[in-house]
């Protein structure tokens, strides 16, 4: 029983070894990616279904319940995109890289650890390698000097909050002497824990998911992160470390009664506010798209973070439609990206007229992240807001819809590049078929899934 | 029975469709695909109002169908006395104007598949009945309009484009959250608008949900000081797209004053009819004496819709039969009235390529039949007895004159600088000596005819015969005069 709960883990492994022995071998080298998108689907086609009752495996280190189940599912639904966006990235496949993919998969493997487990120490030791092989698919462009810089950015940032989350992690240890959550509870309703100590150590811990999530204020890194990764590894940080962080945060400040009662929501909420005004005024600013794409994934953090200071069971439900969306929009933004070749701005000027196939996707995805009908980005932003507004938190409701009305305005200076502007800006596309079938399809599901989101969730 | 007002409004989507898999180099076979579907939508508009039952103060052609179950959303459609003018109103100048578009030579395509998503856009906003389904449309019409100025616009579109894009988008998030908190308030939660009016609303909460509405609206109309964005974009709008800016557009925010704001928030509507009140006799006061300075004969139209809009929300402030029925009156007329005036704006610019006074003089030797028809249009605009604007004005204003005989007074002062302005654009433009940059512009074709006449026409018989259209919203009206007879006394 409890061994098949991991089999979609077990099936990633092995084929990323596989990938990896076909990485290392030239003749087999331009299988890799292939490999890696089977291994993805294979995983994708044993994974149990979302069931309500929680079944703990291995002495309580991993756990099966509605949580893990949605967010395997996200990951490695994101992982699929990625590989597929992957496949059209020249740049990927003409260096001798065959290790990408292996670490695609790695990747995908330690955030589901992750998002399934019940125990500090397992939690950490999955975001560590989470972390780790980041700042490796950062760096990935070993010779170009901004991807290098981003990776040694990332690491510093990275390594400090995962730093602290440990001794946070540490020190609850000491306070109620066990990690495993539910024996943490149990002690906290039995024993004599020392309030101001443990308060702290949650701090150190919301500190490392924090930086997971890109949240205000220690999303510093993730905008050079964004810039100089390898566009799909951009993307792929901006999807999957993102999900994880927040199962995170469910799994530990949400998911027992016990936690919400420490009046952690006014902290989200006030957090949910800095990040997404943060994010949104910077990204005005910015004229690379990349990074603009980044201050965007920042704002849309604060988004999915308000979502879950309801501290409801809707709210839950909110977020998790709010980041399979969230998955559609960005593989289109980011996807288009990497279909253009061009980062700056002004670069796009134009492409309505040289591409329009390319500029309707980019705008499509734009326009969705902004949150505008019939695309599904409104659905997304309308189930949040509507949470929030249920709850009676109208300063938080007032001060999102305000945000995405500053978010309009940047998305719009795209979309004004692709349309409006009169100049022409003539960069061959390189339209590789899986790309731009992929891209296709995100437009689509955004378009459908404005129209028809009950396709997402039954119980909408 | 067949979803007629599904019809109506899912065609022009049918048509992008269409036009998507047509070739970029055959553009009149993208014109003919894009007239043709207006066209339909127009005569299913007429198929409508033939059919229409003036006696029933009920909805008709009830679409009630099922959408997003689990948060009671329902795919709502209905027709009634309030939106039927503004129905056949949008299919007729989207017809016309559509014909007016056949100039357009620059990305042909691309520019009918945003013309047709906008009157899908519109069309549904008067349709909706569920609040969900309306802010959808009201919203969707944003995205084509955005792109059909900033991409098909004068000199300033970018800006202009945006700057209409962001103005109304502020507006409207407010009144998202005005929404949500309505169906929260509501017990069951419903988005239907008709249930919500039937319930009526907490009056702790009246206030504060009218502001919410409201914002949203007096962007749209638009009510001073929220109108800067209308100069802009109408001066920088293409010509075709100017008219169902000023001849549409501006009506979503005054329909949705007559569906939303007053009906459903009544005790808010009354405490805060006076000023509501104040606001329109700014509107059209401070509207009159900026477009009296204008030199620029588009801006100066731009100008006097602002003046004129002012009509509709002094109308609105009555809260008796008569404003009610004068502004929706009104919000008709004006939408033929500018919308002709519009377009005989871009008759002009497209021959002198300029739209300043100073350029113009003497048109009238040149192109007799363009003088006839700026004269005439004038003149129902200035409010002429015998013509369409006149009873629109004067309902509102006889309405108005009970509660407010002061600022009705106050603004007879704007009739007068508007008869102003108008004559003193009659005269720059069509009268003197001609100027020699104009002595040989060819007149009005036959095709920018065929889309003034039926302006002309209908601004003439409806100046002589309101009851035409009137007896269409009569039983609308009482029905909602009704519910504030119930409210006040």
């Amino acid at each position: 029983m409890t061994i098949q709960f991991l089999y979609p883990e077990i099936i990633l492994f092995l084929l990323s070894l596989v990938a990896l022995i076909a990485g290392v071998t030239p003749s087999l080298r331009k299988f890799t990616g292939v490999i890696a998108f089977v291994a993805v689907l294979s995983a994708l086609s044993v994974l149990p279904a979302a069931s309500y009752n929680s079944t703990k495996a291995f002495f309580g280190l991993l756990q099966a319940d509605a949580l893990s189940a949605i967010f395997r599912l996200l990951i490695l639904m994101g992982t699929a995109f990625i590989i597929l966006l992957s496949l059209g990235e020249d740049k990927i496949q003409q260096k001798d890289t065959g290790e990408y993919y292996f670490f695609i998969l790695c990747l995908c493997l330690s955030m589901m650890l992750a998002v399934s487990s019940g125990n500090l120490m397992m939690i950490y030791i999955a975001v560590e390698a989470t972390s780790i092989i980041s700042y490796i698919l950062i760096a990935f462009f070993k010779n170009d000097i901004f991807s290098s810089e981003a990776g040694l950015k990332y690491f510093l940032f990275g390594a400090l909050s995962t730093g602290i989350m440990l001794y946070g992690v540490s020190m609850i240890y000491g306070l109620t002497g066990s990690l495993n959550i539910s024996d943490i509870v149990l002690a906290l309703h039995t024993g004599h824990v020392h309030w101001a100590a443990f308060i702290l150590a949650l701090v150190f811990i919301l500190t490392g998911i924090s930086f997971k999530c890109s949240l205000a204020p220690f999303y510093m890194a993730t905008p050079d992160a964004y810039q100089g990764a390898p566009t799909p590894v951009s993307l792929f940080l901006s999807i999957g470390p993102k999900a994880m962080g927040f199962a995170l945060l469910v799994r530990v400040f949400f998911h027992h009664p016990f936690f919400i009662a420490v009046h952690w929501t006014k902290l989200v909420e006030v957090l949910a506010m800095i990040t997404m005004t943060a994010g949104n005024f910077i990204a005005l600013k910015q004229t690379n798209v990349k990074r603009l794409l980044a201050y965007s994934s920042i704002a849309h953090a604060g988004f999915i973070l308000m979502a879950l200071s309801v501290g409801s069971t809707a709210g839950f439900k909110a977020m998790v439609f709010y980041l399979f969306i969230y998955v559609f929009m960005n593989v289109g933004a980011f996807g288009s990206v990497i279909l253009c070749q061009r980062e700056d701005i002004r670069q796009y000027a134009g492409l309505s007229r040289q591409n329009p196939l390319a500029a309707l996707i980019m705008a499509v995805s734009l326009l969705s992240l902004a949150g505008l009908p019939p695309l599904s980005g409104f659905m997304a932003k309308f189930v949040v807001i509507a949470v929030i507004v249920h709850a009676k938190m109208y300063l938080l409701a007032f001060i999102a819809v305000f945000n995405s009305v500053v978010a309009l305005f940047y998305y719009l200076r795209i979309v004004k590049a692709m349309y409006l502007s009169q100049e022409n800006v003539v960069k061959p596309i390189n339209a590789s078929v899986i790309l731009v079938m992929t891209l296709v399809l995100t437009v689509a599901a955004n378009i459908f899934l404005g129209l028809w989101p009950v396709t997402l969730m039954p119980h909408l | 029975m067949i979803p007629l007002l599904s019809f109506i409004i899912f065609l022009p989507l049918a048509g992008v469709l269409l036009i998507l898999i047509t070739p970029s180099h055959l553009p009149k076979c993208i014109r003919y695909t894009a007239t043709l579907v207006t066209g339909i939508v127009f005569l299913l508009s007429i198929y409508l109002l033939i059919n229409f039952d003036t006696g029933q103060s009920a909805m008709q052609f009830v679409e009630h169908k099922p959408w997003l179950v689990g948060w009671n959303i329902w795919y709502f459609l209905g027709v009634d006395g309030l939106s039927l003018a503004l129905i056949f109103l949008t299919s007729l100048l989207g017809f016309l104007a559509c014909l007016a578009s056949w100039k357009i030579e620059e990305r042909v395509k691309e520019y009918f598949i945003f013309y047709l998503l906008l009157m899908t856009g519109m069309l549904g906003t008067f349709l909706a009945l569920d609040l969900v389904l309306f802010y959808i449309f009201w919203e969707v019409v944003l995205i084509p309009m955005y792109f059909l100025i900033g991409i098909w616009g004068g000199p300033r579109r970018e800006y202009a484009a945006v700057k209409f894009f962001l103005y109304t988008l502020a507006g409207s998030v407010l009144m998202l959250i005005g929404i949500l908190s309505l169906y929260f308030l509501s017990q069951p939660h419903t988005f239907n608008i008709l249930e919500l009016i039937s319930r009526g609303v907490d009056p702790r909460w009246q206030m504060i949900l009218f502001f919410a509405f409201f914002v949203a609206f007096a962007v749209k109309v638009p009510a001073f000081p929220f109108h800067t964005w209308l100069p802009d974009a109408h001066v920088e709008a293409p010509t075709p797209v100017s008219v169902l800016l000023a001849g549409v557009l501006l009506k979503m925010g005054g329909y949705g004053i007559f569906r939303i704001c007053l009906p459903m928030f009544k005790i808010a509507a009354v405490n805060l009819a006076p000023a509501l009140a104040v606001l329109a006799v700014v509107n059209i006061v401070y509207g009159a004496c900026v477009a009296m300075a204008q030199t620029d004969f588009k801006k100066m139209v731009a100008y006097s819709s602002v003046s004129h809009m002012g009509f509709v929300l002094l109308g609105a402030a009555a809260l008796n039969a008569t404003g009610f029925n004068g502004a929706i009156l009104e919000m008709f007329n004006h939408g033929i009235i500018t919308g002709g005036l519009f377009l005989l704006v871009g008759v002009v610019y497209d021959r002198a390529h300029t739209r300043e006074f100073s350029q113009f003089g003497g048109l009238s030797k040149p192109m007799p039949f363009y003088a006839f028809c700026l004269t005439f249009l004038s003149l129902a605009s200035l409010g002429l007895p015998g013509l369409s604007g006149f009873v629109g004005e004067f309902m509102s204003l006889a309405g108005a004159f009970s509660f407010y005989p002061g600022l009705v007074a106050l603004s007879a002062v704007g009739l007068i600088v508007t008869v102003g302005y108008f004559l003193l654009m009659i005269q720059r433009v069509l009268l003197g000596t001609v100027n020699p940059n104009c002595s040989n512009l060819p007149d009005m074709n036959p095709l920018e005819l065929i889309t003034i006449v039926p302006l002309i026409l209908i601004t003439l018989a409806a100046g002589f015969y309101p009851q035409a259209v009137l007896h269409y919203q009569q039983t609308a009206v009482e029905g909602m005069v009704r519910l504030f007879c119930g409210g006040i006394s």
